[in-house]
C-alpha cells in the first residue's frame, strides 16, 4: 500500500500578496489584514486609548497604505510600512479628537496606588487591566510625539530595533536614544504616581 | 566582510555597538547584537505592563465590519482633482483685472504729476540656494479658501506624504537631534524666530 501525500501549499509572502492585490485579487488584502489586524489595533489602541477612534486608524493606515502602494518601493517590510502608516494615522486622528487633553496630567487616576504596585505580580493582585492602561496612557502623555510613537511601536508591535528604525526611517541609534529617554520619562512618571 | 562573533556572556564590544546602531554589521551580527540587548535590556519593568494592558480580542463580527470597510474605501475610485471654485476664479479673475487697471493708470500718469521716487537704492535679496521650495502639493490639488497676509509667503505646495500637515510656528519646535543628509552631508536648519511653516508629519523626529 502506498499513501499519497500532497504537498501544503506554501504560505504566500507579503509581496506576493500585495501583487495578488494590485492585480484585483481581493482576497489578498483579506489575508493581509488578518496577518496584521492584531498589531495594527494594539498600537493605535494605545496612542488613541478607545475601540472606536483605533479601529478608525486601522482602517485609516490601510486604505492609505493600499492606495499608495506605488510609494512602497520596498525600502522596508510591508509590516513596518503599514504600522508606521497606522501609528501615523492614529496621531493624527489624537491631534483631531483632542487625545492629550483627554489624557492631561491633571485627571484623576482611577485607582491609587501605594508601595511597589509597578511589579509584574502586582499588577495581577491589584490593578485592573483598564486602571494599569489609564495610567500607562497618562505616562505615555508625557512623552513627544516621537518618543511616543517609537516606543509603542516596540512595546506593543513588537518590533525589534532594527523594525522600529526602518518604520521610523531613521537609525537603529537614534531608535535607542528615543527610547532611553521614553523609558526614563516613563519611570520619571509611575514613580511620582507611586508616591502620591 | 569578516566580523567577530557577539560574546555571548559579555555581548558586544563598544565597536560592535557602535556598528549596530550606525547599520553596519552584517544582518546574522546584527541580529546577535540585537537578541543581547533583548535579552539584557532595562525595561523589564515597563514591557510587562505594556503586555498586560494590551487591549482585549475583538470579536471576529467587529473585524469583518472593518474589513469590509477597507474593501469599500479601497475599491472607490478616486475623486479627480479638486478644481477651483467659480467663485476663487472670479476673485482671482477681479483681481488680475484691477491690478492691471492700477498699473495702467500708474503708467499713463505724466512724470511731473506723480512724486519723486527716493533715489536710494533698494535690493531685493536674491533667494539663495537654502531657500528653494521644498513642495509637498500640486497646486491643482490645493484650493486655497483664505491665507492670512503673514503665511501668504510661506506657502509650500507638492505630492502630499502620507502624513499629514500642520501649520507651526518654529518657535513651536524644539530639535532634539539632526542627522545629515547621507547623500549631500547638508544639516537641516531651523528659522529662528516666529516663522510659520508647514510641517509634515512623517514621523521619524
Amino acid at each position: 500500500m502506498s499513501a499519497i501525500t500532497a504537498p501544503c501549499p506554501p504560505i504566500p509572502g507579503d509581496d506576493d500578496l500585495l501583487a495578488r492585490f494590485a492585480a484585483g485579487e481581493r482576497h489578498a488584502l483579506d489575508e493581509l489584514f488578518r496577518r496584521y489586524r492584531q498589531p495594527a489595533y494594539r498600537v493605535a489602541y494605545r496612542l488613541l486609548g478607545n475601540e472606536p477612534d483605533a479601529l478608525d486608524a486601522v482602517q485609516e493606515g490601510f486604505v492609505k497604505v493600499l492606495t499608495h502602494l506605488h510609494g512602497f518601493q520596498g525600502r522596508s517590510s510591508f509590516k513596518t510600512w503599514l504600522l508606521r502608516v497606522i501609528s501615523n494615522a492614529a496621531l493624527d486622528l489624537g491631534r483631531q479628537r483632542g487625545r492629550r487633553e483627554m489624557l492631561s496630567l491633571d485627571a484623576p487616576l482611577a485607582e491609587s496606588l501605594d508601595g511597589q504596585l509597578l511589579k509584574e505580580e502586582d499588577v495581577g493582585r491589584g490593578l485592573e487591566r483598564a486602571d494599569l492602561r489609564v495610567l500607562l496612557d497618562r505616562a505615555l502623555s508625557t512623552l513627544s510625539e516621537t518618543q511616543r510613537q517609537t516606543f509603542v511601536l516596540y512595546a506593543d508591535a513588537g518590533l525589534s530595533y532594527r523594525e522600529v528604525a526602518e518604520a521610523m526611517e531613521t537609525s537603529i541609534g537614534t531608535v535607542m536614544s528615543r527610547l532611553y529617554y521614553a523609558r526614563q520619562k516613563l519611570r520619571a512618571f509611575l514613580s511620582a504616581e507611586q508616591e502620591t | 566582510m569578516t566580523q567577530q562573533p557577539i560574546h555571548p556572556e559579555q555581548g558586544p564590544t563598544p565597536e560592535q555597538l557602535a556598528a549596530f546602531t550606525e547599520g553596519g554589521l552584517d544582518p546574522e551580527a546584527s541580529a546577535q547584537v540585537e537578541a543581547w540587548l533583548a535579552d539584557h535590556s532595562d525595561d523589564h519593568d515597563l514591557l510587562p505592563l505594556f503586555r498586560e494592558s494590551a487591549p482585549a480580542e475583538l470579536p471576529e463580527a467587529t473585524w469583518n465590519a472593518t474589513l469590509a470597510r477597507i474593501h469599500e474605501r479601497v475599491s472607490t475610485p478616486a475623486r479627480p482633482p479638486l478644481r477651483p471654485r467659480w467663485g476663487f476664479r472670479l476673485l482671482v479673475g477681479f483681481t488680475a483685472a484691477a491690478t492691471a487697471a492700477a498699473l495702467a493708470g500708474v503708467w499713463l500718469i505724466p512724470p511731473w504729476l506723480t512724486p519723486q521716487p527716493d533715489r536710494s537704492i533698494v535690493v531685493t535679496p536674491a533667494p539663495g540656494e537654502d531657500d528653494e521650495p521644498f513642495p509637498v502639493a500640486l497646486a491643482r490639488e490645493v484650493n486655497i479658501i483664505s491665507v492670512h497676509p503673514r503665511d501668504a509667503d510661506a506657502i509650500v505646495m507638492g505630492a502630499p506624504l502620507l502624513g499629514s500637515l500642520e501649520w507651526a510656528e518654529s518657535e513651536d519646535i524644539e530639535v532634539i537631534d539632526a542627522d545629515p543628509h547621507p547623500v549631500d552631508g547638508q544639516v537641516p536648519w531651523l528659522e529662528e524666530g516666529p516663522v510659520p511653516m508647514i510641517l509634515v508629519s512623517t514621523g521619524d523626529r
